[in-house]
């Protein structure tokens, strides 16, 4: 284990009793320890909790869930993408029957009979039926249908449309914005502040329950048609493809409308709470520049989701009111599905919803990546002993990133027919989004510099987020270039960039956040080894999944392809594409390590001999562990300087906790850094 | 454009973009390659002081950890460095893409060789030619399906362009969005429906880069594939055109034969069905 020595108990107000830090699963056991008031029953604690940490459990374990079946989808997505149906035998298979001597109609015939196709393990058979060899056919054996009908096993292309849809709405809408926002938007904020509670804790729990409602709305749309056809039109379900009921948008695209509708309002009732909590309820002497820079992303990230959201939200609704109730806002005149004009389409505009969509999903992409940046500040500050390099700047480059982040939307639609001034527009706004970005990473290389690093699995993973966020961010530039996008547009580079921004950042940055406050939100911790051992197997295939993508998109191969049989230009991409899906599956596997080391977390691993473990400074470490009902036994702590107090000279530890006060030994910093205790790195002037 | 010297660095690494054959894409390549060198520095320096940091400064408990909040100068200079470069690179894009879709741009063509009208359904692509008369909705008008058929830019033996041969293709749909993406023209544009997008080309014999040695074409170095970029239903991967460049006399001779079967068919049907 590389975790620091236990810390004295000395800091800290109170030190809860030991055995009400140490039951593990729920955060609120340690209430009745730390003070007996009103007893409540088990479904109020538990389930409809109004306790922010309860609640930010449940979204945690909720996503955790979601993850799993994002990850099953982005597999099966995968698998049809280096197999799909209709393999024609290799060479050496053809060699083979050279080698016995057939040759013209014979050798053809005996070529047809090679079955080169491989259905997905157990499901593939569960879903589209037992898979028959060409031999088992001509014999008259009778298969078993699946679940979704008989395809040999084999996926259909509709259903392939529905595997990549499905992966990124679960990932976006159930498993990244939910957790960084609900998981660790709830449990930390009031921690962080010195809160509680929310400002709204009924809100908050109702939000809690208006998301599970989407979840399950969304899920449920694999169970409305009889080949599970949910939406199949792509996470951006552009109109006319999503908004008119046809085969490839039936009733799983409505319920998808609906689910999504009540996502973005668990959305709006989050932010609005956290925004209000982190204006109001900020302990004493927090100023908003002593906040941790994880809250800092979380107040941004909420007005972000504040304004952009209800946009998203009535999109889906006049989407739901163009395939259901006969209004045209995005079906235009003379359309024609199958030769069949499509009744009372007339007027509409399809380019109106991606500027809509946009509008939201662009801010939304800054929504999944602002709070990991947030925590991943955190983590690398206390994990090299150093004050964040640039605090204030840290904060006006998230300021930057959400102020432009709502002025980029068109880079989306170069190629859609919007005006190309616009695009020219678009561009700049876009290049210029690099620049905030491009100081965050400079800043945290600065943190990083003369620190005493310990490669704990947190830093390892916020290493990784800094590291893969420096390829998703240059690779952004290659699409923000207005002329060159009109090449690698819809191609796998903007695969690779999305993945190399969302999982190798995001998904990093959130397991970085679950190995760092574990401790906290259990009271025991994971398993040091078992957590590099994650990383470093996450860290390899998940390159090996995503940089490949740049290189094929760099072929032009399109996204979203179901197979790339008949392509000349294609063909060549079959063994990578392999490769790919193999790392895929490596991935995957990987997760396995932390799951399995997650949960015996929870219950058996080794219970927290300290409220502070890792000796950081910010007001969460201050609370008994677990936290009980309303965080803090007595008066929430006083807060005396700014949160990054590392390696400060004149102090005996190389840390000084928010809530103690500084002594005055340390008191006056030394030259050049005079008030940055106090107020960040206005001292560097 | 003019103002960026091209640059020397064009691989003919197999994995690489694919050969290049209008004379946009030239320009679109040369923008490629100095982003391309700008990020790898960048790649390298970025991730080099990260790695380069993570070694020198690991944990030991005979060092002190330095204790700074920043540096303001530092932060001035890393943010205007790459301000710097990336507005400019974005100004120096800008005229590419005007010349590419702004039909109000000086340098975009005045003059269209050859247009043609192509209407993308689910899932495939009718592609309208105007016949010899060359004027629409008459009935010399033909349409082929999947296949489409331009002459190609005759050029000297050092690649300069002896005569202009530039393509328009007014571009609609009649389902969902589809985008016409032909690779080897770094073309790429949606097919919107209730509303034509008017997009245009020059294909030349001879690639303006060397590309990788791999198949992109089909039967011979003339046919190139279009495919559909926009994610369109079930079958959307099956949208496979064929793109063939033939000299100037050969598609003459071809338009006047089709066109003239087209007249004839339209001939031979009864009054008042003109078979639109």
């Amino acid at each position: 284990m590389s975790t620091p020595a236990p810390a004295p108990a000395a800091h800290g107000p109170v030190a809860a009793p030991p055995d009400a830090a140490a039951h593990g699963h729920a955060a609120a056991h340690g209430h009745a320890a730390a003070h007996g008031h009103h007893e409540m029953s088990f479904l109020r604690k538990y389930v409809f909790s109004t306790d922010h940490k309860v609640i930010g459990l449940q979204y945690l374990f909720s996503c955790l869930f979601t993850f799993l079946i994002g990850g099953l989808l982005a597999l099966m997505v995968r698998w049809q993408i280096a197999w799909p149906a209709g393999a024609p035998p290799t060479e050496a298979q053809v060699q083979a029957l050279r080698d016995q001597g057939l040759e013209g109609e014979e050798l053809r015939k005996a070529e047809a009979r090679i079955d080169n196709d491989r259905p997905f393990p157990i499901l593939g058979e569960f879903l589209w039926g037992e898979h028959l060899t060409p031999d088992e056919v001509a014999a008259g054996k009778e298969s078993r249908p699946g679940r979704f009908g008989d395809n040999n096993g084999m996926m259909p292309a509709e259903w392939y449309n529905v595997a990549f849809t499905m992966h990124a709405s679960v990932m976006i809408f159930l498993v990244i914005i939910p957790i960084l926002t609900g998981a660790f938007g709830n449990f930390l904020i009031p921690l962080q502040i010195g809160a509680k509670d929310m400002a709204f804790p009924f809100l908050n729990g109702l939000s809690y329950w208006t998301w599970l409602g989407g979840m399950l709305t969304l899920l449920a749309s694999f169970f409305v048609d009889p080949q599970g056809l949910s939406a199949g039109a792509g996470w951006t379900s552009y109109p006319p493809l999503a908004g008119v009921v046809s085969p490839s948008a039936g009733p799983g695209q409505t319920l998808w409308c609906i689910g999504v509708i009540f996502i973005g309002t668990s959305s709006i009732m989050g932010s609005m709470n956290y925004l209000t909590t982190i204006v109001n309820l900020r302990a004493p002497g927090m100023t908003l520049f002593r906040m941790p820079l994880t809250t800092w992303a979380a107040f941004i990230t909420s007005i972000l989701q504040l304004f952009a959201t209800p946009v998203l939200s009535s999109a889906m609704a006049m989407m739901l009111f163009d395939r259901h109730m006969g209004t045209s806002f995005f079906r235009p005149g003379g359309l024609l599905f199958n030769d069949v004009p499509v009744p009372g389409a007339g007027g509409g505009q399809v380019i109106l919803w991606q500027h809509i969509f946009w509008f939201y999903s662009h801010p939304a992409v800054y929504i999944m990546i602002l709070p990991a940046m947030g925590m991943v500040s955190d983590v690398i500050a206390v994990w090299s002993r150093k004050p964040i390099f640039g605090y204030r700047p840290m904060v006006y480059a998230t300021s930057a990133i959400a102020g432009l982040g709502f002025v980029v939307w068109g880079h989306h639609m170069f190629q859609s027919g919007m005006n190309p001034v616009l695009g020219t527009t678009f561009m700049i706004s876009t290049i210029m989004i690099a620049l905030p970005s491009a100081v965050k990473v400079f800043n945290w290389i600065g943190t990083l510099w003369g620190g005493q690093i310990t490669f704990s699995p947190a830093l390892l993973f916020a290493l990784g987020f800094v590291s893969m966020f420096v390829i998703g961010g240059l690779s952004g530039i290659y699409m923000a270039n207005a002329p060159f996008d009109i090449f690698i547009h819809d191609t796998y580079f903007i695969v690779a960039h999305i993945h190399y921004v969302l999982f190798t950042g995001s998904v990093m940055g959130i397991f970085a956040g679950i190995y760092h406050w574990f401790p906290k939100m259990f009271g025991r911790h994971m398993n040091d080894l078992w957590g590099k051992w994650h990383f470093w197997l996450t860290f390899i295939f998940m390159n090996g999944v995503f940089f490949p993508m740049h290189i094929t998109g760099l072929g032009g191969y399109p996204r979203r392809y179901a197979s790339f049989r008949g392509y000349n230009f294609l063909e060549p991409y079959a063994g990578m594409n392999e490769f790919m899906t193999w790392c895929a599956l490596g991935l995957g596997a990987a997760q396995i390590i932390f799951f399995v080391n997650f949960l015996r977390g929870i219950f058996a691993g080794p219970r927290v001999t300290s409220d502070n473990p890792w000796h950081a400074n910010s007001l969460e470490w201050s609370t008994p562990t677990p936290p009980g009902h309303n965080n803090w036994p007595g008066p929430v702590p006083t807060v005396h300087h700014g949160p990054y107090e590392y390696s400060r000279p004149g102090l005996q530890e190389d840390y000084a906790p928010q809530w103690v006060p500084m002594p005055k030994a340390a008191a006056r910093a030394p030259a050049g850094t005079a008030e940055g205790a106090h107020e960040g790195p206005a001292a560097a002037r | 454009m003019q103002d960026i010297p091209p640059t020397e660095f064009a691989p003919t690494w197999k994995w690489w973009l694919p050969p290049n054959y209008s004379s946009y894409g030239e320009e679109i390549d040369t923008l490629y390659y100095w982003i391309f060198w700008i990020t790898m520095v960048t790649f390298v320096l970025v991730e080099g002081a990260l790695v380069w940091f993570c070694f020198k400064y690991r944990r030991d408990p005979a060092r002190k950890a330095i204790y700074t909040h920043g540096n303001h100068r530092l932060e001035v200079l890393w943010t205007v460095i790459p301000a710097v470069i990336l507005v400019a690179l974005g100004v120096l894009s800008s005229s590419t893409w005007a010349k590419i879709k702004n039909q109000a741009d000086p340098n975009y063509p005045t003059e269209f060789q050859t247009t043609v009208r192509i209407v993308a359904q689910q899932f495939a692509w009718n592609v309208t030619y105007p016949g010899a008369d060359g004027r629409f909705d008459t009935d010399d008008d033909f349409t082929k399906k999947n296949a489409l058929n331009v002459p190609y830019e005759p050029t000297d033996a050092e690649g300069n362009t002896l005569r202009e041969e530039n393509v328009r293709i007014m571009l609609s749909s009649m389902d969902v969005i589809h985008s016409f993406f032909c690779p080897v023209l770094r073309l790429k544009q949606d097919a919107v429906p209730g509303y034509v997008g008017n997009v245009w080309f020059d294909a030349r014999k001879r690639p303006t880069s060397p590309g990788p040695d791999r198949q992109y074409f089909t039967d011979d170095d003339e046919v190139y594939e279009v495919a559909c970029a926009e994610l369109c239903g079930l079958g959307h991967w099956q949208m496979r055109m064929q793109l063939k460049a033939l000299p100037r006399d050969v598609f003459d001779e071809w338009v006047a034969r089709e066109s003239a079967e087209a007249k004839a068919a339209a001939a031979a049907r009864p009054a008042g069905n003109s078979g639109k």
